[in-house]
């Protein structure tokens, strides 16, 4: 495989500091988003941001999620359009992270999520989750509010059937929120009657 | 009534919005169809609209346009979704009580870009001017409605 230029973590720190004339880690939120060149590696050096509550990583290439030690109050991650395919290495994340924002990634297997049990939120529209028995990994999740899941391989399916709201609802009946819309009662019921 | 005053800071985009939609005429996407190779304004200017609508989008690939850094487009799903004969209906009847942070984040690498403007865009086409000025106008006012709506509770 050729590697072709990119940009490293603490380059893309220094555009941050320069577009916004700030010290990086003094900032609550550090948005590393849209380098050009991308950032293909996350690496330690995101360890420096010690006040950061919202890490912005999205549309870059990154393949692995990484680096992430040392940001002991993480709250936001957002990892959107990159290139991941497994959710690893948030070990060290999961007593903070609140919002995973993870669209428009490789997501095939949702191991790893039933450590993050403060999720609120998560944003996974277009990865690739097939199957329900990924999806009810979701179940472990007891504070989930807010789910983003169009554009998956299991959405397409149940949205062509017209049970895909229905279904999510049966699973995780405590979830206000999906793919923007309120969950209602009858959703709810609907749910309840597939008997999951 | 304070809140709704907030709200009424996004009303000028979206109405302005709504008539940069209304001015398209079908003949402006039966024109775009039958061009093998639009401008590169108008593949970006699309490129924001397939975000806002969640469709599918390529890796983030650098390529250097005109001297300016971009993504490659993804014209193709762009023309997918102009066949829709719905595809004008379906911007005006945008759901933009549902766009996300994470959404608007996905968008500003293109709405930051030095050919996501109106004035590039006009140099292009009148469809083109409309869906730039849509795309600013749904990311305006979801970053008005985040600070305004919570105060509604």
């Amino acid at each position: 495989m050729t590697v072709g230029p990119q940009t490293s973590i603490k380059d893309a720190i220094k555009n941050f500091e320069t577009k916004w004339n700030c010290v990086a880690s003094e900032e609550s939120k550090v948005l590393l988003y849209g380098q050009l060149p991308p950032v293909v590696k996350m690496d330690n050096t995101l360890g420096t941001l010690k006040a950061c509550k919202h890490l912005s990583l999205s549309s870059n290439c990154i393949e692995k999620i990484a680096g992430l030690k040392g940001l002991e109050q993480l709250e936001v991650l957002s990892l959107g359009r990159n290139q991941i395919k497994k959710l690893e290495g948030l070990d060290d994340v999961a007593s903070t992270l609140k919002e995973l924002w993870i669209s428009y990634n490789l997501l095939d297997k949702l191991n790893g999520i039933e450590k993050l049990t403060n999720l609120t939120v998560v944003y996974m529209s277009n990865n690739l989750i097939a199957k329900w028995t990924e999806f009810d990994k979701f179940k472990e999740l007891p504070n989930i509010e807010e789910l983003l899941f169009v554009g998956n391989p299991l959405w397409e399916v149940h949205t062509k059937s017209d049970d895909y709201r229905i279904n999510v609802a049966g699973r995780i009946p405590w979830l206000k929120k999906l793919d923007g819309v309120p969950v209602d009662d009858d959703e709810r019921e609907g749910g309840k009657a597939l008997g999951l | 009534a304070e809140v709704e005053k907030d709200l009424e800071a996004a009303k000028p985009a979206l109405i302005e919005a709504e008539s940069a939609l209304n001015a398209i005429k079908p003949d402006d996407i039966k024109n775009l169809k039958a061009l093998k190779n639009p401008p590169d304004v108008i593949k970006i200017i699309f490129d924001g609209v397939l975000i806002l609508k969640r469709g599918p989008m390529l890796k983030c690939q650098m390529v250097d346009i005109k001297g300016f850094a971009c993504y490659k487009d993804n014209y193709s799903e762009a023309s997918k979704m102009m066949n829709d004969s719905n595809f004008l209906a379906s911007l005006q009847q945008f759901p933009k009580e549902n766009i996300t942070d994470e959404d608007c984040e996905l968008l500003t690498p293109y709405t930051d870009h030095g050919l996501f403007t109106v004035e590039a865009a006009a140099k292009a086409s009148g469809l083109a001017v409309g869906l730039c000025k849509w795309v600013k106008a749904m990311k305006t006012y979801h970053e008005i409605a985040k600070v305004v709506i919570p105060k509604m509770d």
